[in-house]
């Protein structure tokens, strides 16, 4: 006999059981706090993203914070060349856990076209990246579809002991 | 402006190797060698009263055989909206130098440092002769023509003072 059936039959359909860490994910798969961390031309997609016409507040992302301590997902959108790359470590650092990260753009996953003695070849050099979104700028959709990743990446998480567990996800 | 023209002719006329009118950029380009840059920016200021030091540059022409390294020096007299450009020739390939002239134009400071942070040409007698763009950590002068183009460079530690 699970659980489920004992509880059922003398309190109806008024309690639901399940675990504190998914309880804890899907709340924060759906209040995601990102920062925006734009230094180039990719940023302005974020501002596409955001507003009206796609919208990303209907994922749950929608209180775009400026403080890396007031946020647990941050957004490199841009061009990030070395002398930035300590700058955006030193923010990330900044972070509360759980926090994750979203490479926007070809410029901060692998440095673009900008192969040359100035820029960052990708932001992985520096820190995590949990989704890399493609494209030179990529789509709005494209960021959409980078948070529904990052969604599904966090459900199965937990953050219980405040270190981002190893895991597999299906991307498909 | 015709006459600060022959003025300025007549009295670099010791020291200039080359001198022809652009037309376009409307301005004076005078070839010099590089061991009269600090006597002919004396004079750019003192004498002709060339009051402003716009920018300090060098180009790498690397197929020359002799004269590999260029700096130019752009001037410019605000009273008679008057240009001239100032070419140093350095025959010197391997270890290029030039005088510096910061203190006579105090623009010149952070203008020849970049020179130096890109180029490699280092500026005698200049003040602080550090890179100016780049940290300190980056090894070699990438707009240098033989500076590898995916040549790597040491990600900077951040400064203190962030
Ligand atoms: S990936 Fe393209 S659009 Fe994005 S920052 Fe780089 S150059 Fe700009």
């Amino acid at each position: 006999m699970s659980k489920q059936e004992i509880v059922t039959p003398s309190f109806g359909d008024t309690v639901v059981t399940t675990r504190i860490k998914s309880v804890l994910n899907w709340a924060r798969k759906y209040s995601l706090w990102p920062m925006p961390f734009g230094t180039a031309c990719c940023a302005i997609e974020f501002m596409g993203a955001v507003s009206s016409a796609f919208d990303l507040s209907r994922f749950g992302a929608e209180v775009v914070r400026f403080s890396p301590r007031q946020s647990d997902l941050l957004m490199v959108m841009g061009t990030i060349n070395y002398k930035q790359a300590p700058i955006l470590k030193k923010i990330y650092e900044q972070m509360c856990e759980p926090k994750w990260v979203v490479a926007v753009g070809a410029c901060a996953s692998s440095g673009g076209f900008y192969n040359n003695y100035s820029v960052l070849q990708g932001i992985d050099e520096v820190i995590p990246v949990d989704i890399y979104v493609p494209g030179c700028p990529p789509r709005p959709e494209q960021i959409l579809d980078a948070l529904v990743k990052l969604q599904k990446k966090i459900d199965p998480t937990a953050f219980v002991d405040g270190l981002n567990n190893t895991y597999q996800y299906d991307l498909k | 402006m015709q006459k600060i023209k022959n003025h300025l002719k007549k009295t670099l006329s010791g020291v200039v190797a080359d001198a022809s009118h652009d037309a376009k950029s409307m301005q004076e380009v005078l070839v010099i060698k590089p061991e009269h840059i600090h006597q002919v920016a004396t004079i750019l200021k003192v004498e002709l009263k060339f009051d402003v030091l716009i920018d300090v540059f060098a180009v790498d022409w690397f197929n020359k055989k002799d004269t590999r390294f260029e700096v130019n020096y752009l001037f410019y007299h605000t009273a008679e909206n008057y240009r001239a450009q100032i070419k140093a020739l350095i025959g010197d390939n391997a270890k290029p130098s030039i005088d510096s002239i910061a203190d006579v134009y105090g623009s010149a400071n952070w203008a020849e440092r970049e020179c130096y942070d890109m180029f490699g040409i280092r500026f005698n007698n200049h003040p602080n002769l550090k890179r100016l763009l780049l940290w300190k950590e980056f090894k070699g002068h990438p707009l240098r023509k033989d500076y590898p183009i995916n040549q790597r460079q040491p990600i900077p530690v951040l400064d203190e003072i962030l």
